[in-house]
């Protein structure tokens, strides 16, 4: 039996969409991500036990997709043509509070690994054990990342911002 | 900041983020009927196949339902549906802006530049690039004849298009990065205040629609009249004679043309409260907002200028003078400058090669000369010229891939240093 996955693109696209924005910071490659993920589904639809692993399945899929993208933009970063790495959104420039754009910009100092931890548990609100299960690492791990995490988040936000 | 406090702000941030993720944006997934996994769409109806995409396809407009209400496909094209009813064709958000410009570059001698950077996707970088070698890109924009049209005399707003049949104005607001996209027939289309905060569109004959495909109140008079978009919004216009009564909200401007007869195009604003037309290819009015009587400003019917006027760029870089140049592409790319004070109109010498005007500084001399084969599109480096003294400076290229051009480009601010 394969698991319905119209269905769950309907259910959780918006909420990984708004994951994916916080770790890629643009909308439109965001939905780039969560798409291919929902396509990697497609082609996995036969093996994937039910929802609940299919779910778990597309979180880590847009999780790997923002860690590729990221690390694409380091990468044309180094090419001669700069400006075709986005930034943040005119909208989040616009239309968020000075204190959330700190915040936010200061996210975007810490290592991939760092934002996907705070990320999982400060917006998704996952357990330390569901994300260790998402990112394929220990919970000894996640405990430790999310600790130092917040410490760099902490000391950027009085160094730099 | 005690670790209950710095989570707090975190949530708060995240949320603050998230929430201006709009559920409503329309995507769909592009399955292929050979079972595997193709390309996936931001736009919807484009290229649905197969029985999941369908089913995806559902997904996706059942999250947009406020946006769409017909749920049915739309050509690229303009709109034939009754005003009560919205659609979203499938390039109608396809502009995105990305950022905004800092203040502080407008007074760098900036240029805005189209470039296709080359890549698949189909779309143009829109890129502001100052003198001293900082760029920004600010939006992108579909590589379907995307075109620079004017840039505010403040320099704070740039009016862009894109697209052939059914054109979209885009105005991009600098400073702030928002973007208002309209879609019309008719592409000349200019500022017609030196904020960027009306804009004039020529004699046009088709509707105007939002972005998301709803006809604007307003909009599409009949062939030959003139329209003008206030603050976004089309306002009704009322022709009385010669006149023109445009009532936006509480603001009403009337412009009275120098015919009732002839059409007339807008060419730049000319001065804080007129904008000049063409009437008719041979003469050039300053036709007032404040419904005064127009100023004739050059007046060509003794052919000072040779070869067809009719896809004219006109900068303006005097109080009293402006560039010409005479035809879009092609071999022959004659470039005048007229001094209205003098009605007197010379041809300027451009390098040797193959070279195209594509934008002149407004307080100087200096001209942006595209280096390419036929007109700018395709153009490869951009550079600025100093005509006095013959010199030119690099501005961009775009090397690196076959497809890579400059697409359009124009210049604001100060000369070259």
């Amino acid at each position: 039996m394969s698991v319905d996955v119209s269905e769950l693109y309907r259910l959780h696209r918006a909420k990984l969409v708004r994951l994916a924005v916080l770790l890629v910071d643009s909308v439109e490659n965001a939905e780039d991500v969560v798409n291919e993920a929902f396509v990697g589904l497609y082609r996995k639809r036969e093996t994937v036990a039910d929802g609940t692993a299919a779910v778990a399945y597309v979180r880590r899929s847009v999780l790997n997709g923002c860690r590729d993208e990221l690390r694409r933009r380091r990468l044309v970063r180094l090419r001669p043509y700069p400006a075709a790495v986005p930034g943040p959104g005119a909208d989040e420039m616009t239309l968020l509070r000075d204190e959330h754009r700190e915040t936010l910009a200061a996210l975007r100092r810490l290592p991939t690994r760092d934002r996907q931890v705070l990320a999982l548990r400060y917006w998704m609100d996952l357990s330390d054990r569901d994300i260790a299960e998402a990112l394929n690492v220990s919970l000894g791990t996640v405990k430790s990342t999310a600790s130092r995490a917040l410490d760099k988040l902490e000391l950027v936000l009085q160094e730099h911002l | 900041m005690s670790k209950e406090g710095l989570e707090t702000r975190l949530r708060a941030a995240y949320q603050a983020r998230a929430a201006l993720v709009d559920d409503d944006r329309p995507t769909s997934l592009d399955l292929s009927a050979d079972h595997g996994v193709r390309r996936w769409h931001r736009h919807p109806y484009t290229r649905l196949v197969g029985p999941l995409a369908a089913a995806l396809a559902v997904g996706a407009l059942a999250l947009s339902a406020s946006l769409i209400h017909d749920g049915g496909s739309s050509p690229a094209g303009r709109s034939t549906r009754s005003p009560q009813q919205k659609t979203i064709s499938p390039d109608a958000l396809a502009f995105r802006a990305t950022s905004s410009l800092p203040t502080g570059m407008l007074t760098d001698g900036l240029s805005l530049v189209v470039l296709a950077p080359g890549s698949s996707v189909g779309t143009a970088d829109v890129l502001a690039v100052s003198m001293a070698g900082g760029r920004v890109m600010l939006a992108q924009i579909p590589d379907n004849h995307p075109e620079i049209l004017d840039w505010a005399v403040d320099g704070t707003r740039v009016l862009l298009s894109y697209g052939t049949a059914s054109v979209h104005i885009v105005t991009l607001d600098l400073v702030n990065g928002h973007s208002v996209e309209f879609r019309t027939s008719e592409a000349a289309a200019r500022f017609a205040d030196p904020h960027g905060q009306t804009i004039s569109l020529g004699a046009s004959s088709g509707q105007i629609v939002d972005d998301a495909g709803a006809p604007i109140v307003g909009g599409g008079q009949p062939p030959g009249t003139l329209q003008l978009l206030v603050n976004g919004h089309v306002a009704s216009v009322l022709k009385r004679g010669s006149t023109y009564e445009v009532v936006s909200g509480s603001q009403t401007m009337r412009l009275r043309m120098p015919t009732a007869r002839r059409g007339c195009t807008p060419m730049a604003s000319w001065t804080d409260n007129s904008v000049l037309f063409r009437c008719a290819d041979q003469q050039y009015w300053a036709i007032p907002l404040s419904g005064a009587a127009p100023g004739l400003v050059f007046d060509d019917t003794a052919a000072l200028r040779h070869g067809a006027a009719a896809a004219a760029h006109l900068w303006k870089v005097g109080s009293d003078e402006f560039l010409e140049r005479l035809t879009s592409c092609g071999v022959e790319r004659p470039l005048y400058r007229v001094a209205v004070n003098r009605s007197d109109a010379t041809e300027v010498k451009i390098p040797v090669g193959p070279y195209a005007v594509v934008g002149a500084t407004n307080s100087g001399f200096y001209i942006l000369v595209g280096f390419n084969g036929g007109c700018e599109a395709n153009a490869t480096a951009l550079d600025f010229w100093a005509p006095q003294t013959g010199a030119l400076k690099p501005l961009i290229g775009a090397a690196g891939s076959a497809r890579s051009a400059i697409l359009s480009a124009s210049t604001f601010g100060l000369p070259v240093r």
